[in-house]
Order: C-alpha cells, then sequence, then structure tokens
C-alpha cells in the first residue's frame, strides 16, 4: 500500500479499510507537524493540532474530491485549524524575532554543507523566516522547501495562481530586505 | 528542486533573481524539518479506530455485517398462546356477526333447532334421513327452564324425515311437526321441508 498513489489509499480508505490511512499520515506527518511548529512554536501544540488535523481530515474524507492532489487538500485543512487555534487562544501567530537567541527551542535544523548557504549566516534566516507574516512565510516554504507548483500552493492558500506567484515573490523580498538589513546593522 | 528558481519573478527585469536571493533560495530548501513525534501516528490512528462512526455509517454496516439468528421455541410459547388467543376471539367475534338473510356457511347449511316438551325420559336423542338414524353425535340437551329437551342440527335444504329416540330404544314423532309420514313399518316419520326462505324452528 506504500506504493499506492494517494488516490488509491483514499478509496481503499472509503471502501472501508480504515488502516490504510496510516499511509497518508505517515507520508505527510513531517509537513503538517512543521507547519503547526511554525504557527505555535510549541511543540505540544503542533502535536496536537497535527493530530486534530488528521483526524479532521479523516472525517471529512468523503468531501475530498477524488481529482485532487490529497496534500494540498489536508494543508488547507491544517492551516486552517491553525489559524482558528490561534484566534482562539487570542495569541498571535508565533514571532520569534524578539527573543529568538533566548529561544533556541525553535531554532530549526539545517544543512551547513553548502558554501553559499555557509555566507549567510542561518540564524539570520530563521530568524526573518519567522519574522515573516503567515501568509507570506507559508508561500516561501511551500514553494522553496517543499517544492510545490504555483497552482497547488494558490490551492492551499485559497489564492488565484497569478496571486500565489505574487505572494512567493514578496515573502522572498521581504526576507532579503530583513537580511540586507540585518547585515547593515551590523 | 530546481537549481534556477526563476518562477516567481514576474517579469521585470528589476526582479530577476541575483545571487543573494539564490543564496537564501538554497537556504530555504536546505532548512531541515522537525520530526513529528513517533507518537503521532499511532494517536491518530487509535483516534479514528475507536471513534463512533456516524449513524449513517452504522446503519450501513450493520446492514453489511453477518449475523445469526438463534431461534429457542419456548421464548415463542406466550407469542404463539397470545396468536391463537386473538385468533379464536376473532372467529368467534365473526361468527357471532353474521348477518341473519345470508347463509350460514358455504354449504349452505342451516340451523335448525329440535325441541322436545312433555316427555319423560332419561335421554333424548334426534334421528332420520341427515344422520342415517344413528342417534351418535345428537344427544339432545335438557333445559330445565323451557323444562325440554333441544338441539341445534345444521342441515341442508331438502325434505327430511325425522323422529325422537327416547332413552334409546323408543322412537317418537315430533308432536309439533306439521308433516309426518307412513314409514311403512306402522309407524310415523316427522317431515321437515326445509327451503333457503323457511328459515323455521322446530
Amino acid at each position: 500500500m506504500d506504493q499506492w498513489d494517494d488516490q488509491q489509499v483514499v478509496a481503499a480508505i472509503l471502501g472501508g479499510d480504515v488502516n490504510a490511512y496510516g499511509t497518508l499520515v505517515r507520508r505527510y506527518q513531517k509537513p503538517i507537524f512543521n507547519l503547526m511548529y511554525r504557527m505555535t512554536g510549541s511543540h505540544a501544540d503542533a502535536l496536537d493540532l497535527s493530530q486534530e488535523t488528521f483526524i479532521k481530515a479523516y472525517d471529512k474524507l468523503r468531501l475530498f474530491k477524488k481529482d485532487r492532489k490529497f496534500f494540498p487538500w489536508l494543508y488547507t485543512i491544517g492551516l486552517n485549524h491553525a489559524r482558528n487555534f490561534i484566534r482562539d487562544s487570542r495569541s498571535d501567530p508565533v514571532s520569534f524575532s524578539e527573543n529568538f537567541e533566548e529561544n533556541p527551542r525553535v531554532s530549526m535544523v539545517y544543512d551547513v554543507e553548502d558554501p553559499l548557504y555557509a555566507q549567510i549566516e542561518a540564524h539570520h534566516l530563521e530568524k526573518a523566516l519567522q519574522t515573516l507574516p503567515t501568509e507570506y512565510r507559508e508561500a516561501v516554504l511551500l514553494h522553496y522547501h517543499e517544492e510545490f507548483s504555483m497552482e497547488e500552493i494558490a490551492e492551499m492558500l485559497q489564492l488565484s495562481v497569478s496571486g500565489a506567484k505574487m505572494r512567493v515573490h514578496r515573502g522572498l523580498k521581504k526576507l532579503r530586505e530583513m537580511i540586507l538589513g540585518e547585515n547593515d546593522e551590523r | 528542486m530546481k537549481d534556477e528558481h526563476t518562477e516567481p519573478f514576474l517579469g521585470d527585469p528589476a526582479d530577476k533573481p541575483d545571487e543573494l536571493d539564490l543564496q537564501i533560495i538554497r537556504g530555504v530548501k536546505q532548512l531541515r524539518d522537525h520530526e513529528p513525534p513517533p507518537t503521532l501516528l499511532p494517536s491518530v490512528m487509535l483516534a479514528i479506530q475507536t471513534r463512533r462512526p456516524s449513524w449513517i455509517k452504522r446503519v450501513i454496516l450493520w446492514a453489511q455485517a453477518p449475523r445469526s439468528i438463534t431461534f429457542t421455541p419456548v421464548r415463542w410459547v406466550p407469542a404463539i398462546a397470545a396468536f391463537l388467543i386473538v385468533f379464536a376471539i376473532a372467529v368467534v367475534f365473526l361468527s357471532d356477526h353474521r348477518t341473519p338473510e345470508s347463509p350460514v356457511s358455504q354449504q349452505n347449511l342451516f340451523p335448525i333447532v329440535f325441541s322436545l316438551t312433555g316427555a319423560e325420559a332419561r335421554s333424548v336423542s334426534i334421528i332420520g334421513t341427515f344422520n342415517q338414524w344413528n342417534p351418535k353425535g345428537y344427544e339432545m340437551q335438557w333445559n330445565r327452564e323451557k323444562k325440554a329437551w333441544s338441539l341445534v342440527v345444521w342441515l341442508p335444504e331438502g325434505r327430511h324425515e325425522y323422529n325422537f329416540l327416547i332413552d334409546g330404544n323408543r322412537m317418537l314423532p315430533d308432536p309439533e311437526a306439521l308433516l309426518k309420514q307412513d314409514d311403512g313399518f306402522g309407524h310415523q316419520n316427522s317431515v321437515l321441508n326445509l327451503r333457503e326462505e323457511n328459515g323455521q324452528t322446530i
């Protein structure tokens, strides 16, 4: 079943094979958990929200259109769920710019083998990413980190394709400005 | 991932990615994800396996599931008894509500009341052509109030000859009979001509 595409797995689940849902959870638990972690900055909250997202998606699985891709659909559910959580808990989406140095638990791990990347101080990139508004941060990460197409990003963020391109472009531009600003400050 | 990510750059030459942009893009790409806790998968699976399905799904699952049926006759006795009682009551009720003009049965039998008064006897039976002069099963009942022997016999249309059998050994013609006929052996038989419109009582 691990070799099946998402649509085949969904068909098996809707046919009564509950355990087949484990295949989809295994496939997408990492990006969903990281989305929740970026949104909340809390390991515990990210775990709870991830679990709730998968359960909510399972409950709505009959509404999933078979001609669509599963992950964008799942991601949309997760993003909305995280936004609701933040709104209900009356806290702002996580911004780590103020206390990144003092708060190492939010640090992302990165690969420093790339010599070009090594020229940019890693924590500046992370700090800038976390400071970006959610809609820009998610657009940049979805495109450059998760490698989704603009069509898929448009679907996930409920934008037009040109709107998605604009979101990614502006997100990258803001990142650049932040990094240059920090470099200038130094 | 492609080496050159130029897709979001919207045609303005000023927006073409320079080296810093490409470094940022590579940096974003190489960010390592946090590993989800190992409890995430089992907790999700446990939740969906133990949750109560919707009522529609429960109905479908119930309809699809094989099931065994146990039949214990003793448990059905009260139900069968109740059914028989209701059935018997229904039969009695319907039989008591027959219209008097209609034939009493599909064989067009009519209830004829034979009655004998003023006879001193220990037993009286009715015998005739309708029972081949055999008294068995045609014993008349004594009614203290009316001081008469009586019996209801269901008879078809036609001509019937009959007599009363007193104490099992003496024949007596019906004193109330309108017609009598010699039997060829020195006795008389009572005669009843029964037609549908008669409905008479003897």
